[in-house]
């Protein structure tokens, strides 16, 4: 993707490729994204330990090189998923890292660069191993102290029934969390032709790191290898005593 | 923090003026009807903010003193001073405490000079002196995170008017040090100035109110320029004025936190002393630690006030300067 | 208004009035302007850099008062500002007449800690309070957010006040009592007038700080009861969970900044009511 895109920039087409690069939790997954990728790991399954090791290195090198490189938005360093879609809507990009949101968005906003759009599974790292797309989502839950169980109970298997995820997913993007609608053609015809590729993807999707320090561990993240163009091995070392500390809650965070 | 009297001033109510009826050894009955209107008077506004802020602001510095991380909860323990000791030893709090000092000084240095011109302007404008005065104080009233997101925006190249101003391709606030991480400041200081200035107009107006216009024509008649008018004049009868203005608007100006969490989140340095305790409070649930940075801003803000108060002898009351 | 020499009105004077209030007006309203037209952009077209909108729509106008949540914010701000503005420089008169005239015991360490309280970084005061309220049933209420609006803007009222109280001279209250008025009377016929500067700058300050706070409104709320606009915009949101609305912030902001226009507008002839000459002389 980043060849396609230098190519581009030599043609002067438009030529960039949107990602989230500001610093909050989207670098995080993205700086995760990329270290699954490439088959390494950022925390033990325990959350115990600080792994990194070689695949950190090449995911994080990958990072530094699209920021550097020609393909990179000026504006990286401030973009979140939101930026990145009002650029790509704005016609000067080529290629956008995003959660299909941006798909009736365009729609709604600009039908003829939208009938352009097309879509891919999330790039690899390594050609050999399949990418880790990124899994976010929501949680639903009752509270144990709550004095309306039962109804909340029922609110909750209403909002996510057949009907409103597939309003969600047309209308918002939001991927079903139901297996059966990912083949139904209503969904599919739609407007969201990509079911597909989201189901698969999500199969395959990569967790962020498991520990009751993860927004300690997700700073650290953010504070090591901002802005995305110092991102590369050398800032390993750091980011894994920052990680370290993190885990333990030792001292401050940024 | 116990103030002496002489310092603020309010012991010394003008003795020229008052009558004197009370005999010097025991209290008359007028002195002690004054002594409980005097309480009377205070004690609602005492009672208001005591109960308000003396249970939050105990229970913060409670649990400074301990290691209390709402993600570990089992790991809760008293530990005295190691809080403090931990965070005073860290980088990240003397760079964001030089961040937030820079920030404040420059700003209040520039807010006061233009401070003075505007509560000039608001007092002394011939044309449309109602719409400059609104003007002037419009930018003070509108919520601080939403004039942060239009700064934001206005900067973002490609979405805003003031990036059109700038070489394509530079993204002033996500630049790195050492040199474009001074024009995010500015930009930072910027947006503070364009907010707050209105607040130190105000407080000079007021003061600015109260220099006799009798006193301004005599020196004028006198053949004052407007330059000596405005230094041995205006200045030293506002001066009590200046200082109460520097003081609020410094002790604010410390604690500065919308702005900068909208423009960069903190992001390359940029966070103040607020912002990293609101990350290790509430982002990174550290209870410990974020009320010991609160506790830290706090005593580096009452050293501020204290350095005003007793240096500069700031009083509540104006100085009787020349009057009469 | 001041007494003010009006004779020398001259044509250059006024030209030069007129381009130094254009240039002032200008650099305080820009950024408004600017956030107005990111209001009145299309949506598709607010990425596009332009200072004016391409595009105009009313759009985001019409959503934010769609549902009650804006409006009823709107009501909530309103009432608790004035509310806490009224009270805010009720009960700062009263303490600063007390810190600039009477003599009693403990006026330093009031003082001192009427300073004290307005120095704390409210952020960490918010999760203690939020437990505090929670307990005593003032979360979520109007009394809820007045009495943390009137704790923390009484420092600045009292400092403001006792400035303007010490101004007053003695001889007026003592002529007042002398023609037979008692201690309140002398007060409000005699000093609040003659305060009234300092009154409405109080006042100006308190509501603004009301107006806009963020931190406390967003803490100690959390349904239309009670929750201020700065907090219901907060909850805004755009079409999906990664969409900055900022065509209704932009709406919201400039739609809230109104009220204050008007407040101020209202307010600023009495600012500089300065000292009538002649009350004192003699």
């Amino acid at each position: 993707m980043l060849s396609q895109a230098e190519a581009l920039a030599r043609q002067g087409k438009p030529h960039y490729i949107e990602i989230q690069g500001a610093s909050y939790e989207g670098l995080t997954v993205w700086i995760n994204a990329m270290v699954l990728s490439a088959g390494g790991r950022i925390l033990s399954d325990d959350g115990q330990r600080v792994v990194l090791g070689a695949p950190a290195a090449k995911g994080v090198s990958v990072i530094g090189q699209l920021a550097r490189s020609p393909a990179a938005d000026p504006s990286l360093g401030v973009q979140m998923e939101d930026q990145n879609r009002l650029a790509f809507e704005t016609g000067k990009a080529a290629f956008e890292i995003n959660y299909p949101f941006v798909y009736p968005s365009a729609q709604a906003d600009v039908p003829a660069l939208a009938r352009q759009m097309g879509w891919a599974e999330y790039p690899r790292v390594d050609a050999n191993l399949p990418s880790r797309p990124p899994v976010g989502g929501i949680d639903l839950a009752v509270s144990a102290f709550s004095q309306h169980k039962e109804q909340a109970f029922d609110a909750i298997m209403c909002l996510r029934n057949k009907e409103n995820q597939l309003r969600n997913a047309i209308k918002g993007g939001l991927p079903p969390t139901l297996a059966s609608l990912y083949k139904d053609p209503k969904l599919i015809k739609g407007g969201y032709p990509f079911a597909a590729e989201i189901f698969d993807s999500l199969q395959r999707g990569g967790v962020r790191p498991k520990t009751p320090a993860y927004q300690s561990v997700s700073v650290a993240l953010q504070n090591t290898l901002y802005p995305p163009s110092v991102a590369g091995p050398g800032r390993l070392g750091q980011l894994r005593s920052q990680l370290q500390d993190a885990i333990e809650s030792k001292g401050l965070i940024p | 923090m116990s103030a002496h009297p002489g310092a603020t001033g309010v012991a010394q109510a003008p003795p020229q003026a008052r009558p004197r009826h009370r005999p010097a050894t025991s209290l008359s009955e007028g002195a002690r009807a004054e002594r409980r209107l005097g309480w009377l008077l205070c004690a609602p506004a005492v009672i208001v903010m005591l109960a308000v802020t003396a249970y939050p602001i105990g229970y913060a510095v409670w649990l400074s003193l301990q290691r209390y991380d709402l993600r570990f909860p089992a790991a809760r323990r008293f530990v005295g001073l190691a809080n403090y000791a931990t965070v005073l030893t860290d980088h990240l709090w003397w760079t964001a405490f030089g961040v937030t000092v820079f920030i404040a000084v420059v700003s209040v240095a520039v807010e006061l000079v233009l401070g003075m011109g505007l509560a000039m302007i608001m007092r002394w404008a011939l044309v449309g002196r109602g719409a400059v005065r609104t003007a002037i104080l419009v930018p003070y009233g509108i919520v601080t995170v939403v004039a942060a997101y239009s700064w934001q925006y206005a900067w973002t190249p490609g979405t805003g008017y003031l990036a059109n101003f700038l070489p394509s391709g530079s993204a002033p606030l996500t630049e790195q040090w050492p040199a474009i991480f001074i024009f995010i400041i500015i930009i930072i200081i910027a947006a503070e100035i364009w907010k707050t200035t209105p607040f130190m107009a105000l407080l000079l107006l007021a003061g600015l109110s109260l220099v006799p216009e009798e006193l301004l024509r005599a020196a004028k008649v006198d053949g004052a320029s407007g330059w000596q008018r405005l230094t041995q004049v205006m200045l030293p009868l506002m001066k009590p004025a200046i200082l109460v203005a520097l003081l609020f608007r410094t002790l604010d100006a410390f604690r500065i936190f919308d702005n900068i969490f909208i423009l960069t989140a903190g992001a390359n340095n940029t966070r103040s002393v607020s912002i990293l305790g609101y990350d290790n409070l509430f982002t990174a649930l550290n209870l410990g630690i974020g009320s010991t940075i609160s506790v830290l801003v706090f005593v580096a803000v009452a050293i501020i006030a204290f350095v005003f108060v007793k240096g500069f002898g700031t009083a509540a009351p104006g100085q009787e300067v020349g009057r009469r | 208004m001041s007494t003010q020499t009006t004779s020398t009105r001259t044509p250059a004077k006024v030209a030069s009035w007129t381009v130094t209030n254009t240039i002032v007006i200008i650099v305080a309203l820009v950024p408004v302007l600017w956030l107005a037209s990111l209001s009145f952009k299309d949506p598709s077209t607010i990425a596009d850099g332009s200072f004016l909108p391409h595009r105009w729509t009313l759009a985001n106008y019409r959503g934010i008062f769609q549902t009650s949540l804006f409006t009823r914010a709107l009501v909530n701000s309103i009432g608790i500002a004035l509310i806490a503005t009224v009270l805010a420089v009720v009960v700062g008169s009263m303490a600063a007449y007390a810190v600039a005239r009477l003599r009693f015991p403990g006026k330093q360490v009031l003082v001192a800690v009427t300073l004290l309280i307005a120095m704390f970084p409210a952020i960490s005061l918010v999760s203690p309070l939020f437990n505090l309220w929670r307990q005593l049933g003032l979360f979520d209420t109007w009394p809820g957010l007045i009495i943390p609006y009137l704790t923390f803007s009484l420092p600045l009222a009292i400092y403001t006040l006792s400035a303007f109280f010490r101004e007053i001279p003695w001889e007026l209250e003592r002529a007042a009592q002398v023609d037979g008025a008692t201690p309140m009377q002398a007060f409000l016929q005699v000093i609040a007038p003659l305060a009234a500067p300092g009154m409405v700058t109080t006042a100006i300050l308190v509501f603004i700080f009301c107006w806009t706070d963020f931190v406390f409104a967003i803490s100690l709320t959390s349904t239309g009861a009670s929750q201020t606009v700065p907090a219901a915009i907060a909850f805004f949101s755009g079409a999906s969970q990664f969409q900055t609305p900022i065509g209704s912030i932009a709406a919201a902001g400039v739609v809230i900044t109104i009220p204050i226009i008007l407040f101020v507008f209202f307010f600023q002839r009495r600012i500089v009511a300065g000292l009538t000459s002649g009350a004192v002389k003699g």
